[in-house]
């Protein structure tokens, strides 16, 4: 009999040890000592000859870089930077999205735009439709590359930096770079170069991305595990590896086909936990669903983005601009009304690595929310892995008579019919679908939109990420996301109800069956 | 009727209850949590624990399943209609008169009929349920993976949660019929100790009572072997012959308990009796201790182990008294 307890006691003991803890994750990725080698460049531009003299113009850097660095620019004519295109096949037929064909809900299109859109392109003079994409000299070498930190293109120059000295907006000043001292600095592209187009993407830090911001040029790792200054010190490209200029890792309001991704798993090799319960979750969770548990943790980010309620003057013809305590705009007679958000719980889709686009042609049903990009997936499809993802809404003109979107013009001279300087909707509406070569029925309205940003940056370290309750719990994070059950979100109330009716029928029986044989002092 | 102290829950049957009772109380516990219903041990360690316990418990299950079919204790539990009326009928009435419990528990039988169909429910129906559908959910990602396809996880999982309410609804009873044994705390110390006071069945008490009865009975009892050395006697046979301790007469020979003319009388006595015949009464004369005479009535049977007669067995009753009787008269 002994010998069975010992036996049964040694295979309970066994069965606990089967389902103990796995090996620690592997990661790929050797370290500091490696990256910090990788950052240094191979070359001293300052030696070079072709680059100790004075510069008249950015093109002539760019001639010069060439001279050394031939055929480079071909690789970037054939990147997304330099194009910003990324045709792709929707339901069917060919499109093409990318920035220069995609309709957003924040600056809404850049048709008719271009010379403040291209401001962050990488190239100079895309001023209008007649931009010519095979000149050479047009590529913008430096400001990917600059060391220095002192290139900046100006926010209105289609891509060009100043020539003199110049107030944008009347307040910011630029000044025009000192190309001998750039060029003999250059090297590879820091979190700040990445960031001077990236971080300010809709006019402003992190209005656009939430998760991408100016806070990430030295970030803590409260904010950034990766990137943390104190940390690893990770740059963009570390991740977003870069082949011939193409630079891995593209966003999904521009794009919708599933390729070029950057995965964390590129470095973090399965089994990345210990607990295998956790680890079967990356069957269907992204990694950035717990390790991404809030964004915009260092500045806000714009949540919403009215275009009706812009062109609001005070009595005196002077437009009304708000700004609240934090500092953060409200309002804004050019642009509309905004809603800002610090620290923000993401909202949770399915995705399957595709997205839809709402385009410009399509008709769309003003009733309803216009979703400007729809991340594809659902349970039932196993490719399907639950993101964190930052919903942009707002309101945007569109076409009530035709029922499609609307491209306005917004930016340029009075006599271009800019609504920022003319602050008529329906003379934007004109000149910007013109310019698109698409019909417009000269009746507007607003339509509210949402639009997906899936997030990736911003990763926490592991002991900030979710924990189970985050979303195995009756208040779960994943509330919205209904299609399937999710063990401590989800219960039949019915069938727990007969359960504790099932549970108090058998206390109650017991106790009022045993103060009865009390009673009757029966044994 | 008539009880006795029995070992009624061997060791592994008690190792087996208690963990079982520990194990489905934590699965209760941890799993409920999981369920969403409370917080306890923190939602991470309810969900590694009740995967920790429910591999425990299947080991359990194949432990006791083994046990089980072996020992042949499986017997216990197969389902009797028999008495279930009468049980019922005692747990809502007669158990607040005192009266007897309706079914008796042996060791053959140590659970009434309304146990053995409730626990054949358990066995059968409602553990083998929560243990596929446990497996079923804890695997749920691998049972796609080999071609088993469930639309949803929820079908499991209230499979699943309603097996736990039917579980934690019997523990609940089951705690307190515990106490309905013949003292409020017999059953639960019986499944602590193992020991219980058992009502015994007839031929228990036979068992029982039978070699008391020999060894304490008036009357002379005697056992020869088939050479009729005396191998056996009780106290009231020595007391009849006058000895005073078994060592004087056990291995002699019989003949000395007889006159040398009565010797064939006896050795042809027990030629009868080993040829299976049975001496229904006889009076003979006896040589007591120290050539002491007398007489007694005799009954005489042979004595069979596994089939074979082994010898010759029988009582006395000393006669010598009526006798002088008798002579007054």
């Amino acid at each position: 009999m002994k010998k069975i307890f010992l036996i049964s006691l040694l295979s309970l003991f066994w069965a606990g040890n089967l389902l103990a803890a796995r090996e620690g994750q592997t990661i790929l990725y050797k370290g500091k000592k490696e990256l910090k080698a990788a950052h240094k460049p191979s070359t001293d531009h300052g030696k070079l000859k072709e680059l100790q003299k004075s510069f008249n113009s950015p093109e002539e850097v760019t001639m010069a870089c060439e001279g050394c660095h031939t055929e480079r620019h071909r690789e970037i004519m054939a990147t997304n930077h330099w194009t910003w295109s990324r045709p792709a096949v929707i339901d069917g037929k060919e499109v093409d999205l990318g920035k220069k064909n995609i309709i957003n809900n924040f600056c809404i299109a850049l048709t008719s735009n271009e010379p403040r859109c291209t401001s962050c392109h990488i190239g100079y003079g895309w001023k209008d439709g007649n931009f010519d994409f095979t000149d050479k000299k047009k590529v913008d070498c430096l400001v990917c590359h600059d060391r220095t930190g002192t290139y900046k293109k100006f926010p209105t120059g289609a891509g060009y930096p100043v020539t003199k000295e110049t107030l944008f907006m009347g307040k910011k000043k630029f000044f025009p770079p000192d190309y001998t001292k750039i060029a003999q600095n250059v090297g590879i592209p820091t979190r700040d170069n990445c960031g001077t187009c990236h971080f300010f993407g809709g006019g402003g830090n992190n209005v656009k991305h939430g998760d991408l911001e100016k806070a990430l040029s030295k970030p803590s790792k409260d904010i950034d595990i990766h990137m943390a200054a104190d940390g690893e010190n990770m740059l963009c490209i570390d991740c977003h590896v870069t082949d011939k200029h193409n630079i891995k890792g593209k966003m999904y309001s521009v794009s919708s086909a599933d390729t070029n991704h950057v995965y964390c798993e590129s470095c973090h090799a399965a089994p990345v936990h210990a607990n295998n319960v956790l680890e079967e979750h990356s069957e269907r969770v992204a990694c950035q669903t717990c390790h991404i548990p809030t964004y915009a943790r260092a500045n806000p980010t714009k949540m919403w983005w009215d275009w009706s309620k812009a062109g609001r003057f005070d009595k005196n013809g002077k437009g009304i601009i708000i700004t609240n305590s934090k500092g953060e705009q409200d309002y804004n007679f050019m642009k509309g009304e905004f809603r800002w958000e610090k620290n923000v719980t993401p909202e949770y889709v399915w995705f399957n690595g595709t997205a839809r686009h709402t385009l410009v042609t399509d008709t769309i049903n003003p009733q309803k929310i216009v979703q400007l990009n729809r991340l594809k997936g659902s349970y039932a499809d196993k490719h399907a892995k639950i993101w964190p993802v930052k919903v942009m809404r707002g309101k945007q003109i569109y076409d009530s008579e035709y029922k499609t979107l609307i491209i306005p013009k917004l930016f340029g001279k009075k006599e271009s019919g800019a609504y920022w300087k003319n602050f008529d909707w329906n003379l934007a509406a004109t000149r910007g679908m013109e310019a698109a070569g698409l019909p417009y029925s000269g009746h507007y309205g607003f339509v509210q939109t949402e639009m997906y940003w899936p997030l990736n940056h911003m990763v926490t370290s592991a002991d900030k990420a979710l924990t189970c309750t985050d979303c195995h719990s009756r208040n779960s994070r994943l509330a919205a996301l209904t299609d399937f059950y999710l063990p401590g979100r989800d219960r039949s109330a019915t069938l727990d109800m007969l359960g504790m009716i099932l549970i108090l029928l058998a206390i109650g029986g017991s106790i009022t069956h045993g103060l009865i044989r009390l009673i009757t002092k029966s044994k | 009727m008539y009880t006795r102290k029995v070992k009624i829950y061997a060791g592994f049957e008690r190792f087996w209850h208690w963990t079982q009772a520990a194990l489905i109380i934590f699965l209760a516990l941890s799993g409920f949590e999981v369920h969403g219903a409370y917080t306890l041990f923190g939602y991470e360690k309810a969900v590694m624990w009740h995967d920790y316990a429910a591999w425990a418990f299947l080991v359990l299950i194949v432990f006791a399943i083994f046990w089980h079919i072996t020992t042949g204790a499986w017997r216990q539990y197969i389902p009797t209609t028999h008495f279930i009326k009468a049980q019922l009928d005692y747990y809502l009435f007669g158990i607040f008169r005192n009266a007897p419990h309706p079914t008796k528990k042996t060791t053959l039988s140590k659970l009434n009929p309304l146990q053995r169909l409730t626990y054949f429910g358990l066995k059968i129906l409602v553990i083998p349920v929560q243990v596929i559908s446990g497996f079923l959910y804890l695997y749920y990602h691998q049972t796609e993976e080999v071609g088993l396809h469930f639309a949803s996880l929820s079908g499991v999982a209230m499979l699943h949660t309603f097996g736990a309410f039917v579980l934690v609804a019997f523990i609940f009873m089951h705690i307190y019929l515990a106490t309905t044994g013949t003292t409020w705390t017999s059953n639960i110390k019986a499944m602590i100790t193992g020991w219980e006071e058992v009502e015994l069945s007839m031929d228990e008490v036979r068992e029982e009572v039978y070699p008391e009865v020999v060894k304490t009975s008036e009357m002379g009892y005697y056992f020869l072997d088939r050479d009729g050395y005396i191998r056996d006697v009780n106290a009231a046979w020595l007391r009849i012959y006058g000895y005073s301790s078994p060592e004087e007469v056990i291995g002699r020979h019989s003949s000395m308990t007889r006159k040398p003319e009565d010797a064939p009388a006896l050795r042809e006595m027990l030629e009868r009796v080993l040829a299976g015949q049975k001496i229904e009464s006889r009076i003979v004369d006896r040589v007591g201790r120290d050539g002491r005479p007398g007489r007694h009535l005799l009954t005489a049977h042979p004595v069979y182990i596994s089939d074979k007669i082994v010898g010759m067995a029988g009582f006395i009753v000393d006669e010598s008294k009526n006798i002088e009787k008798e002579a007054e008269r």
